[in-house]
């Protein structure tokens, strides 16, 4: 080919060569952007997400904390009470029995005592027993935590829409550990003894004598309530649950504890799950409204609980059993949030299911490391 | 001469190309940083909403983390214990435990103010039973 020819078939193929690069170039550019601002969205939404379900989570253990506060405090009450009532037969010591009275021998006001304070014990149990069905079945703490994420991150809470950027069928719910339930079925209600010192006073051949004090005899007030569980805490989780509209922005989170994504392992498009974990604890050595004070040998029964173990009945009578019932039952419950490794040091390893793990190792193991319950 | 007249009209036609280009792509990447800039600053405002709504401005001060991005309402925690507090409970009064509460704090943050403008970000986080 001439010269000529060459030159004109070099410029005719020039022709255009930037409009493709620079289609090239934008086409790549739009993608570029597009990616980022997905990505923006996505690491935004995950962020909103973890925060509602933190939030939730512990929303949650703070209703937990309130429920199981108000029926300790609802059994101090009841404790109070009998310890006034116990107390106001002590005063009276040594207690004529009335004329006459030998067998048994009895004093009628200390008697009116007794049954003024049973009568205002049984109001405290009902209030006790409306709390407990309250707390329950109405769960109240799982309502909280809907409620929470429900607010933090709009319609979180719902079965199912569409509203959240990429998300579009996200759940929000939340779950107790079952064995911590406060249905009134779940506790036992104590039995607490009261009589008082009576002397009696018998026919004798100068009418009525009066004979050394005896007890009185026994009457039993169905008193306070305890929890069959040695372990007062109480562990909440909340979850938050989506799926993404585009399967490779896909954050699933996989049972190795890796995220997914475009950049990760996992892009099948499944469903997002954030999970938090939260804890309702009683603080100052009390055990809330469970039974593992008089589970330590020295009051192990829990119908004798109310009675004082150093019972006299010829010395000073004392309340010393419900004093120390009282001063571990104080309402000192707090919530706070539990790190992701707690609940993996319970199982041994990240759960797929942290619901199963907190359940079976707190039921079964006890968890009651203080150093990670300072707040 | 016909040769002379096409190479002089294609003279500077590459320039202008580029420039065009350059531009375009040059917006496309402020547009981006500034993209960026709006997650970031979103992230910020969450995060700071959320330490604000659970423990206030205790463990915030006036330098970094700034406490003065942050409105606090009312919070679960006791500055004075650096604890969360106890819960509150009804007292048994007549109708149960349902003691209503509602912690919430805002947090605020922005963009630069670039040639997209500045974004201002405000969160709210709120725990609640209600």
């Amino acid at each position: 080919m001439s010269r000529a020819v060459l030159c004109f078939l070099s410029r005719r193929g020039r022709s255009g060569q930037m409009a493709v690069v620079m289609a090239l170039v934008l086409f790549t550019l739009v993608i570029f952007m597009a990616f980022a601002t997905n990505m923006g969205i996505l690491v935004n939404d995950r962020i909103r997400m973890q925060n509602a379900v933190d939030l939730g989570a512990y929303a949650g253990a703070h209703s937990q904390a309130q429920v199981l506060n108000e029926l300790a405090f609802i059994n101090d009450k009841i404790i109070r009470e009998l310890q006034d009532c116990r107390e106001s037969l002590e005063a009276q010591y040594p207690i004529q029995a009335d004329p006459c009275a030998c067998n048994p021998p009895i004093n009628s006001i200390a008697e009116n005592w007794i049954q003024q304070c049973q009568v205002n014990v049984a109001a405290l149990v009902q209030d006790f027993q409306a709390a407990a069905a309250y707390g329950n079945t109405v769960s109240k703490a799982m309502q909280a935590a809907r409620a929470t994420m429900n607010t933090n991150l709009a319609n979180l809470a719902a079965a199912a829409n569409a509203d959240t950027h990429f998300f579009n069928t996200t759940s929000g719910s939340a779950t107790r550990n079952g064995a911590y339930n406060t249905g009134i079925a779940d506790f036992e209600q104590m039995t607490t003894t009261l009589h008082y010192l009576v002397a009696p006073s018998c026919p004798c051949a100068f009418g009525c004598c009066t004979y050394p004090p005896v007890p009185s005899p026994e009457r039993n007030i169905s008193s306070y309530f305890v929890k069959d569980e040695l372990e007062p805490t109480v562990w909440f989780m909340a979850q938050g649950a989506g799926t993404m509209d585009v399967p490779y922005l896909d954050i699933d989170y996989n049972g190795s504890g890796n995220d997914g994504g475009y950049f990760g392992g996992s892009s099948a498009g499944g469903l997002d799950q954030m999970f938090a974990t939260a804890v309702a604890k009683p603080y100052d050595g009390s055990v809330g409204p469970t039974r593992q004070y008089i589970s330590d040998g020295r009051l192990d029964n829990g119908i004798a609980a109310g009675q004082d173990p150093s019972f006299q009945f010829s010395g000073v009578w004392r309340s010393q059993g419900l004093e120390r019932m009282r001063e571990y039952m104080q309402p000192t419950y707090r919530a706070r949030l539990a790190g992701i490794n707690e609940w993996s040091d319970l199982a041994g390893s990240v759960p797929n299911n942290p619901i199963v793990a907190i359940q079976n190792n707190n039921r079964s193991g006890g968890y009651n490391d203080a150093t990670k319950m300072l707040h | 001469m016909r040769v002379r007249r096409n190479q002089r009209s294609r003279r500077g036609q590459s320039a202008v190309e580029t420039m065009l280009l350059a531009t375009m792509i040059c917006t496309m990447l402020i547009g981006m940083l500034h993209l960026f800039q709006v997650t970031w600053a979103t992230q910020n405002a969450h995060i700071r909403a959320r330490e604000a709504v659970m423990h206030g401005t205790t463990y915030l001060d006036n330098h970094a983390p700034r406490a003065d991005y942050v409105s606090v309402g009312s919070t679960p925690w006791d500055d004075s214990e650096l604890n969360y507090k106890k819960a509150g409970y009804a007292g048994s009064r007549p109708g149960g435990v349902d003691v209503a509460y509602t912690f919430t704090a805002e947090a605020t943050d922005a963009t630069r103010n670039d040639s997209f403008g500045q974004q201002q970000i405000e969160v709210t986080a709120t725990i609640t039973n209600q």
